[in-house]
């Protein structure tokens, strides 16, 4: 009974498949849903919509090749990492402080100045922290050592990662192909 | 929207989308949130143990696993792994593997710092070394110089790659067709030729995918791609695919490796090199 449902699925599936190859990029195009469900009569079309929409939604799964690009490149990239130009003055014992707090959507950028000089860097950190820190611009920024590098606390935050030279010595990407 | 009398749709609806549930919350890959400061952290502390653990071999190149996706459901513990070796230039470690760039079916051949290579939304921070024969490694060295561990990569990617399969190719699929290049020393840097050395003796796990998964996955995925695999497979839902558990065995079978370390909590230990589930606590 499996064998002859999958079978039926595994065509219709197939069929889903082939036209989305056929879109570009990710984006799900909904007027091609709606066209598809007006040209075709009947509730189950409606049906598939929303299981297709349902299994859009679902995202990674436990896969056996683990292997995925955006982590290293956007978490990486857009996280709370300090590398240029405060992360030096971190090293040289510079007093950090909130310069200002922008709260964007899932994330919220924290510029983190260094008093008394005008070296500035933003941090991209959960949208949660960065409402939490609304109220905390002008603050100075705690600096805890933690493996690899230091920590920038403040206010019961932990705000940004700040690599030591041993860290930034392991810091690298490049795509070959 | 669906209008009325339409109980059992909705219910069926309900159903996929708690079907989609685990799907959607059993993978650590693919994540958009930014690594907390403690993430970045702990990779850290990660890269410097391992590089500890590299130097202290030293030898010029390694097996390097790590735990990314959660793969417990299938009896597996490391889900990807690439080869670690000494750049030439800065003398620093770099790690080539092959990534999959995420919710495509694209590949991408990556060289990585230890940093960056354990700086993701990773299961856990463990990784696994595997130190190579002597002649392996310098025939891997070759590879890499003549050009054949590039050869070899196919840009379509297949979570799910048939092993054999010369459509598609996944991280692991093509780490296990590296190896297997310089241990037959093979000149063409052709995939064929791989498999044909392979096939007698390299033996897959098998990954079991469940009916309304595959449904899901047919449909949401681009980069799982079922039809690779026979029809007889797919009916049965046990795909045969290329994993680091099933690469510790084969280096175990064919005597390729020397010996493995395993890092895991801060601490390094010596481990079988077919281990794939490290048992430190």
């Amino acid at each position: 009974m499996q064998a002859a449902g999958s079978g039926s699925w595994h065509l219709w599936f197939c069929a889903v498949r082939r036209r989305r190859r056929n879109w570009p990029e990710r984006v799900v195009p909904s007027n091609l849903r709606l066209t598809r469900i007006q040209g075709v009569q009947g509730n189950v079309m409606r049906l598939f919509a929303l299981l297709f929409i349902a299994a859009s939604c679902a995202r990674a799964h436990a896969s056996p090749g683990d292997a995925s690009a955006a982590v290293s490149e956007a978490s990486i990239g857009g996280s709370s990492l300090l590398l240029e130009g405060v992360g030096d003055l971190v090293v040289g014992g510079g007093e950090l402080v909130i310069g200002a707090v922008k709260i964007g959507a899932g994330t919220a950028s924290v510029t983190v100045a260094v008093a008394g000089s005008a070296t500035l860097a933003v941090v991209v950190v959960p949208v949660e922290i960065g409402h939490a820190l609304t109220d905390a611009v002008g603050a100075s920024i705690e600096q805890l050592p933690c493996p690899g590098g230091t920590l920038l606390h403040v206010d019961g935050h932990d705000l940004a990662f700040v690599p030591d030279a041993g860290t930034r010595s392991r810091m690298y990407a490049e795509r070959v192909q | 929207m669906l209008g009325r009398g339409l109980g059992w749709p909705w219910a069926l609806v309900v159903w996929f989308v708690l079907l989609a549930a685990p799907i959607a919350h059993a993978g650590q890959q693919c994540v958009d949130t930014p690594l907390s400061a403690r993430q970045l952290s702990t990779s850290a502390a990660t890269a410097e143990r391992v590089e500890a653990a590299l130097e202290a071999a030293d030898r010029p190149i390694a097996l390097l696993a790590r735990v990314g996706n959660d793969l417990s459901e299938h009896g597996l513990y490391f889900s990807h792994a690439g080869l670690v070796l000494q750049d030439h230039t800065s003398g620093r470690w770099r790690v080539w593997h092959l990534l999959n760039r995420c919710g495509t079916d694209e590949a991408g051949l990556h060289v990585e710092g230890l940093f960056d290579y354990f700086a993701g939304h990773l299961t856990r921070q463990d990784a696994k070394i595997v130190f190579l024969e002597p002649k392996l490694e310098q025939e891997l060295l070759a590879t890499i110089s003549d050009g054949r561990a590039e050869k070899l990569f196919q840009p379509r990617y297949n979570v799910l790659a048939r092993p054999g399969s010369m459509r598609t190719q996944n991280s692991t699929a093509y780490l296990l067709e590296w190896l297997v290049t310089a241990e037959f020393a093979l000149k063409s840097g052709r995939r064929t030729d791989v498999w044909r050395e392979l096939a007698s003796e390299f033996v897959p796990d098998q990954i079991h995918v469940a009916w309304g998964k595959r449904v899901l996955a047919g449909m949401a995925r681009q980069n799982v791609d079922f039809t690779d695999h026979s029809v007889a497979t797919r009916l049965r839902g046990d795909y045969p695919v290329v994993t680091v558990r099933s690469i510790l065995r084969y280096l175990q079978l064919r005597q390729l490796a020397t010996s493995s370390v395993v890092i895991r909590n801060g601490r390094t230990q010596a481990v079988p090199v077919a281990q794939d589930r490290p048992a430190l606590r």
